[in-house]
């Protein structure tokens, strides 16, 4: 048991960073474990290999350990680490000169199927949104997966805002096209 | 409010950047334009479809296999935390005995420059070197502060910097947190402060360099090969950036910002990040203007 941890039960991600940063050990395995999930996913999807996906995890919590002192508060732990997190995939994502394959951000899907009329329009969206280029993939998964804002979308891709914005855009307008062909 | 307007207005309300009064004034529209309802009605839906989609990918889920990766995860991480912990907490022996190595570093070189090829001293000449030393650039003709070619730098306080070069030495007003330093050097023109970003890894740096000019020539703005131009609290600096090659020793990326001002240069130079060595230069130029 660490010092401190009949403390963490009821903290909140920026009362994890500052008892962390205060030496609390057991702080940062708590955000680590509330991160974790979604980390995973995030990395799968840019990276497409599992080793490298753990790797790139690994590597990115150990980055957000030793720059927590640069924590600004502004932002939840979780938005701020999976910045981090990105740019520690698309790096090793250049490093590795890999492709997202077409079926990579389907993962899930096939779940929860009804009718042949659902399972119809299922594939159809999947094969949209596989249609679209690895930037489009990214910054919808971020908005729509991780539930980020737009700018928080365009900082962590380093593009602006109107470029996150005109992406969601054509997204909903493919996805439109395809729902409003049934009867 | 027209439907043209409206239509224009769907994709901020969708992506949460519209403002208070335009989403009012849709609303309304919307109310009143069946047309604009549907189109709304149908992108929302595309929208949920999407969300729906995009966090089922977001999620582990209930996959025992990915739920078994992510536990095995989580304890590799722990460990590898644990370990930078342990690293970050432990005496930190070189630094306490930095001044002492620095010190016996310069007693070598002085040793070496005293007895070395170029003067009348035979090697193995007995006694202390220091103490018996002539004058700095009176053994090999070289100029003062310089050692067969290469500068030599002093150490020691800020206040001692100070009074051999005979001005006042600015210190940044804003540092990361968690930054320590400076350590001080000083050559003939120059300051030099040394500061370690990241105390606890030691693997981020900044370097501060001022340099008195002493021509009118130098007074030129250092248009360095390769440099891009920043301005940076009103005044315009140089700023080069390195990324690190395949083999080199450094693996972040670095960069530097140059100026002159008022018969001096200033140099910033870090790993820390552009922003924050541009706010590190900023506040430079604030100290360096009272």
């Amino acid at each position: 048991m660490y010092r401190g941890d009949r403390r963490l039960p009821s903290a909140g991600d920026h009362d994890l960073v500052r008892l962390s940063l205060a030496g609390n050990r057991g702080a940062f395995d708590r955000l680590v474990e509330s991160t974790m999930e979604c980390a995973l996913a995030t990395a799968r999807v840019i990276l497409l290999d599992e080793s490298l996906a753990e790797d790139a995890v690994q590597d990115a919590f150990i980055r957000a350990y030793t720059r927590l002192p640069t924590f600004r508060y502004g932002s939840s732990f979780r938005t701020w680490f999976i910045s981090i997190l990105v740019n520690t995939c698309l790096d090793l994502r250049r490093k590795h000169a890999r492709e997202i394959p077409s079926e990579a951000l389907g993962v899930n899907l096939g779940e929860e199927q009804k009718t042949e009329d659902e399972v119809e329009t299922r594939v159809d969206v999947r094969r949209a949104l596989d249609s679209l280029d690895d930037a489009h993939r990214l910054t919808l998964y971020l908005f729509y997966g991780l539930d980020l804002k737009v700018k928080e979308v365009s900082h962590m891709l380093g593009v602006p805002e109107g470029t996150v914005k005109s992406r969601l855009a054509n997204a909903r307008r493919l996805i439109r096209g395809i729902i409003g062909r049934d009867p | 409010m027209d439907c043209v307007e409206a239509r224009r207005l769907i994709d901020p309300l969708l992506d949460g950047s519209i403002g208070a009064g335009e989403q009012k004034s849709l609303l309304e529209h919307i109310e009143t334009c069946p047309a604009c309802r549907a189109e709304l009605s149908a992108l929302r839906q595309a929208d949920e479809i999407m969300r729906v989609h995009y966090s089922r990918i977001a999620s582990v889920g209930s996959d025992p296999v990915l739920r078994a990766r992510t536990t095995a995860l989580r304890g590799r991480v722990a460990s590898a935390v644990k370990a930078t912990q342990d690293a970050r907490w432990r005496p930190r022996w070189h630094l306490r005995w930095r001044p002492v190595l620095v010190a016996l570093a310069a007693l070598v070189l002085a040793f070496t420059w005293v007895a070395g090829p170029g003067t009348d001293r035979p090697a193995d000449a007995p006694g202390n070197p220091v103490a018996t030393s002539p004058p700095p650039g009176k053994v090999d003709g070289s100029k003062p502060g310089e050692v067969s070619g290469s500068k030599r730098l002093d150490t020691g306080t800020l206040a001692e910097a100070e009074e051999k070069l005979g001005f006042k030495i600015p210190v940044p007003t804003y540092l990361p947190s968690g930054t320590a330093g400076p350590e001080v050097a000083w050559g003939d023109n120059s300051a030099h402060l040394s500061y370690t970003a990241d105390a606890s890894t030691g693997k981020q740096h900044i370097q501060i360099a001022v340099t008195r000019l002493q021509s009118s020539g130098d007074s030129q703005s250092p248009g360095e090969k390769g440099s891009d131009k920043v301005v940076v609290s009103g005044v315009e600096m140089s700023l080069i950036t390195t990324n690190p090659e395949p083999g080199d020793t450094v693996s972040r990326t670095s960069h530097s910002l140059t100026w002159v001002s008022s018969q001096f240069r200033y140099r910033v130079y870090g790993d820390i990040g552009l922003q924050e060595l541009m706010k590190v230069a900023g506040s430079l130029v604030t100290a360096a203007g009272r």
